[in-house]
């Protein structure tokens, strides 16, 4: 495979994108999948290059069509530029997954150690007959193939510890919190702060959740589990007695991406030193304002 | 003097019939503190992570006044 000067590559998805209109009927030009796979495949590039490529050029590969214009062609540019590590590809992780993919997020990483079993059937996103008995980080790549193949992504089959994450997460842009206890979360944010990378908190409990976002010298998750949270006993925790049903971890997921977007596109007011609580049942959505710096 | 607390999550099965909409409604003759009010619904100290009164983190040790919104979460983790 030959590889070609980027400008040849520009005039190449140039003469491949095609006059289209958006929803509300405004003029753009895009580029679909199939014709981006082919000149992907014919450079030996990524799709992800290509639609990158394409997006530089002001052509909307036809897959983020109806992001415009909440999402604009420069922000979905900007966002193919970044990379985002998501830690428990669980009932959290893997509502972050699909959407992070669906939204375009240039790169993922995924760290996960389990492999599927029957509890994750209510909730987990990714789980499934196919899935069952499977890594999750296996499942959430072929997720992200089927879903967004323009996105990259790298996978790890083992438990975050803090002295790999330099490695792991070099050049992460913003990491979001798909873990299942505190004490893990706790070394997650330490570990966020060392790398100065933004953290974006979510833990649910029955029908309810929380989401906090925590920049580098914020005292985040120990304004909420206090300054030397001790590991809970497992069958006393609010999940264990309550349960996590499905709805919680896709609501909350949805914050934490939210959250994520504000960081990545460097828009709106993100939820920072204050904890968004939310009850579905009684549709209650609160923010709790919490203390500041470390 | 009258406050109205909420719980949440597993903190709701320390009161029997509690409401999510509407809490719980308190009138505390005698109770002055957070901490009063967590003893009063008998809700164990360790089993709440944070206090928050009016949106506002606060110590055990916070003075209520008539009229606060007294809510009170323990550690979530789940995921």
């Amino acid at each position: 495979m030959e590889r070609i000067p980027f400008d040849n590559l520009q005039h190449e998805i140039e003469r491949a994108a095609r006059p289209d209109m958006d929803a509300a009927g405004r003029p753009v030009r895009v580029i679909e999948d199939q014709i981006a796979g082919a000149i992907a495949e014919k450079h030996g590039l990524s799709l992800h290059e290509i639609h990158h490529s394409a997006l530089s050029c002001g052509i909307c590969p036809m897959r983020y069509l109806r992001n415009l214009e909440s999402i604009s062609l420069t922000e979905q540019l900007r966002l193919s530029k970044k990379k985002a590590a998501v830690i428990g590809a669980g009932g959290l992780g893997g509502n972050i997954i699909t959407l992070l993919a669906r939204i375009g997020v240039g790169a993922l990483i995924i760290i996960d150690p389990d492999c599927f079993d029957e509890t994750n059937l209510n909730r987990q996103a990714l789980s499934g007959k196919r899935t069952l008995g499977k890594p999750k980080v296996q499942a959430a790549v072929a997720a992200v193939a089927d879903i967004n193949p323009g996105v990259d992504v790298i996978s790890h089959q083992k438990a975050f510890t803090r002295d790999e994450a330099p490695i792991l997460l070099d050049g992460v842009d913003v990491i979001l919190d798909g873990l299942d206890n505190i004490i893990d979360r706790i070394t997650l944010q330490e570990t966020a702060y060392d790398l100065q990378i933004p953290f974006i908190h979510g833990a649910i409990a029955g029908f309810e959740g929380q989401v906090m976002t925590v920049l580098p010298g914020d005292a985040g998750l120990k304004r909420i589990y206090g300054e030397h949270a001790t590991p809970e006993k497992k069958r006393e925790t609010p999940e264990a007695l309550l349960g996590t049903p499905a709805l919680a971890p896709a609501l909350i997921a949805a914050l934490q991406v939210m959250e994520a977007l504000k960081i990545l596109l460097n828009r709106g007011k993100i939820h920072r030193n204050s904890l968004m609580h939310v009850d579905m049942e009684t549709f209650q959505i609160e923010t709790f304002a919490l203390g500041g710096d470390r | 003097m009258a406050v109205r607390v909420f719980l949440s999550t597993a903190l709701r099965r320390y009161v029997e019939g509690y409401d999510g909409e509407t809490g719980v409604f308190l009138e505390p003759q005698n109770l002055k503190t957070v901490r009063d009010i967590c003893l009063h619904l008998g809700i164990p100290s360790e089993k709440i992570k944070l206090a928050m009164v009016n949106g506002r983190s606060v110590s055990r040790d916070h003075a209520i006044r008539d009229g606060d919104r007294v809510a009170l979460f323990p550690p979530v983790g789940g995921g």
